[in-house]
């Protein structure tokens, strides 16, 4: 598969739009969970006042993540955590693979993480000769395929059981099936032998508990609870934003993020992990790590409507509400973070320049905000966006620029040429002198659109000389 | 390096926190009316049905017995269904009391020997406490040593005295947390509703994928003996 990228959008959306097995596997996942979680949402009769309280836990934690970021860490280290820190993606990779390298570790079991994707961890090990092994059934196929998630939830979702099942013959060698059972067992299998020899377990994490320093992870499959609990060193990935303040708080979480994801009223485990084993325990890691990642998380604390980003939970509920992400999928946003969500955090984590498209993939139809379990103004953040690209002015705290210089030339002439008809008269004259060249603002501006041929006459000609068109 | 990196983040942090603060003021407060919502109480006398009614809806078997005689039975019942002639077993009370009546079945009760473990068809423990609102088990790892009897053998038996089972989410964190029963939190407490499951391939749910395949809950209701 060609490597998609995310200032590819328009390109990559329409190869998949071409892709009928693609598109038939994303109507049925999106149309399912949608449907489960509005089933799922009207068992609770205080929805709304959740979803609000559950957004208020977390502008109070962003709005003082100076102090309660501090709080986690010291009472993770109080528990016995070795905390680490890292400014960016290269940053984070260095400090695992020198964790792993000590200790000698040759295999990581890793459970299902956004976090360790966004940082490119997996290809940081293999250069240092250290095996990452997926274990989250979807991540796994994915692994062994070679390929990249297509759904946060189902990440293999573009991929028929056929398909699956030739893969595994030929990747692990087992009789052709196409029975979903016989291959989860082969799954299994495979699976417990790595996990038996792993050295080390790499994981995310879901919620990071300022008031007790623990951390918190959902999942179904119990990949999670393997790689927390069997290698004797555990180390959790996690983005600055994920703390919220206590332990009660948990609860409007738990009641809301798996109804929003799965249609789930829980997921089949939570676990709740607070350190390494102490003295007499037999089980549970010697060593527990964590890794509080910022990689363009602070800037984004700056404004109030940029900061709401960092509330999401990443339950995927925007996705399948999206109906831009219905037909063309998770690959065409060429990021991590696919859908409404990742047509917003992309671009602010990776530079404006780098996923400029993104915020342009969606008809503000609003579908996101309304499922959005903490409320966030997905539409809101578009268009701010789109202000800032277009406007030239990137995004504060940040020293990349929103467009390509000549990009910016463009629109500067625009706002210049706006502000009165013989500026105007000079300006059009210059973009009709210069289209057909193709070349600075006006090729920067024709990259992603088709640019009508400009008329022979224009507007105003025509309108001075009486309306008829000559031609 | 990690020094560095601490000290950069932090300082961002508060610069861009500032800069909110000095263009858009302080943010509100967090508004107490709300941290009331969505927080039914389930009373004591509905808890064990609803909890029931939970587990079957997903797909966990719950037998409730009226002591730890009738759940020895239950137990041994449990275990001859699965076809598991070895079980391994947690270092709970109840538990090696339960075992001392498995006639019959082979016990593995060296909770360091992960290979003997991995091999087991079954595990038996106790669950400190259950969430009738969600239909969970709360496995806390400083009363029992139950973290992989739990999760490796394809068959979970859980034991649970009926007066653990507690209301809602919120009764649940409040007990676990460094204010209710323990001074420190625990090392892991683990949340368990159900057997492991997966829909990866296809959407078409499969269980057992990692976990247990099988959940069987078994309440206890008399109190002294249990
Ligand atoms: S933005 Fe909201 S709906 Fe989308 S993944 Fe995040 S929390 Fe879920």
């Amino acid at each position: 598969m060609n490597e998609m990228r995310p200032d590819t959008f328009d390109e990559n959306a329409k190869a998949a739009l071409q892709d009928e097995v693609l598109r038939g596997a994303l109507t049925k996942a999106t149309g399912l969970f949608g449907e489960r979680r509005t089933a799922a949402v009207e068992e609770v009769p205080d929805w709304e006042p959740l979803r609000e309280r559950a957004r208020q836990v977390k502008e109070e934690v962003l709005a003082h993540l100076d102090e309660y970021l501090p709080r986690f860490v010291m009472n993770a280290e109080r528990q016995g955590i070795v905390v680490h820190w890292a400014r960016d993606a290269k940053e984070a990779c260095q400090v695992v693979v020198d964790l792993a390298t000590a200790r000698g570790v040759k295999t990581v079991v890793k459970s299902k993480s956004m976090t360790t994707e966004e940082i490119h961890l997996n290809a940081a090990l293999e250069r240092e000769a250290v095996e990452p092994v997926e274990t989250d059934l979807g991540e796994w196929i994915i692994q062994l395929a070679g390929e990249t998630p297509s759904h946060i939830i189902v990440p293999a979702i573009h991929k028929t059981k056929r398909q699956v099942a030739e893969l595994f013959t030929e990747k692990i060698g087992i009789p052709a099936t196409d029975d979903e059972k016989e291959l989860t067992r082969c799954a299994r299998d495979v699976l417990r032998a790595r996990f038996a020899e792993a050295d080390m377990g790499i994981s995310g994490a879901n919620f990071a508990i300022a008031e007790t320093g623990s951390i918190l992870l959902l999942e179904n499959e119990g990949n999670i609870r393997l790689t927390t609990s069997l290698p004797r060193f555990h180390l959790a990935v996690l983005g600055i934003e994920k703390i919220i303040p206590t332990l009660a708080d948990l609860a409007a979480f738990l009641r809301l993020l798996p109804r929003s994801g799965t249609g789930q009223h829980l997921t089949s485990y939570q676990s709740i992990l607070s350190g390494p084993r102490r003295d007499g325990d037999t089980e549970g890691p010697e060593e527990v790590h964590v890794l509080l990642l910022d990689n363009g998380r602070s800037r984004m604390l700056r404004e109030r409507v940029t900061r709401q980003s960092l509330a999401c939970i990443r339950c995927g509920a925007c996705l399948n509400a999206c109906p831009v992400y219905q037909q063309v999928g998770g690959h065409a946003y060429g990021s991590v973070y696919p859908g409404p969500i990742g047509a917003i955090i992309t671009p602010q984590l990776s530079g404006l320049h780098k996923a400029a498209q993104l915020p342009y993939a969606s008809s503000l139809c609003g579908a996101c905000r309304q499922v959005c379990p903490v409320k966030i103004d997905i539409p809101e953040l578009l268009l701010h966006l789109r202000h800032r690209i277009a406007s030239g002015e990137g995004l504060p705290g940040s020293d990349v620029p929103g467009r390509p210089l000549l990009e910016r030339f463009g629109f500067k002439l625009w706002a210049w040429a706006m502000r009165g008809p013989r500026r105007y008269r000079i300006a059009n004259r210059l973009l009709r002198w210069l289209a057909p060249l193709r070349v600075g603002p006006v090729r920067a501006w024709t990259a992603a659109r088709d640019l009508r041929p400009p008329a022979k006459r224009t507007f105003r000609d025509a309108w001075r000389d009486g309306i008829e068109d000559p031609s | 390096m990690s020094e560095d990196a601490k000290r950069e983040i932090l300082a961002s942090i508060a610069a861009a926190l500032a800069s909110s603060r000095e263009l858009e003021g302080d943010p509100p407060p967090l508004d107490p009316s709300t941290s009331r919502c969505a927080v039914p109480t389930i009373a004591a006398t509905e808890r064990l049905s609803r909890f029931r009614g939970m587990l079957e809806r997903v797909g966990a078997g719950c037998t409730v017995v009226a002591n730890l005689e009738d759940a020895a039975t239950a137990v041994r019942d449990t275990l001859r269904e699965a076809g598991a002639e070895k079980v391994a077993v947690s270092n709970a009370d109840v538990v090696s009391e339960l075992a001392q009546r498995l006639e019959g079945v082979a016990l593995v009760d060296d909770l360091g020997d992960r290979a003997a473990l991995l091999d087991c068809p079954a595990g038996l423990t106790t669950a400190q406490f259950g969430i009738a609102e969600t239909g969970t088990l709360v496995l806390v790892s400083s009363a029992e040593t139950h973290r992989l009897v739990s999760l490796l053998p394809p068959l979970h038996v859980a034991v649970l005295r009926e007066s653990r089972i507690l209301g809602t989410l919120d009764d649940a964190l409040k007990v676990v947390g460094p204010d209710g029963d323990a001074t420190e939190i625990s090392r892991a407490i683990t949340f368990v509703t159900g057997p492991s499951r997966t829909a990866d391939i296809e959407l078409t749910l499969v269980v057992g994928v990692h976990g247990p395949k099988h959940l069987q809950v078994i309440v206890v209701r008399e109190e002294d003996s249990a």
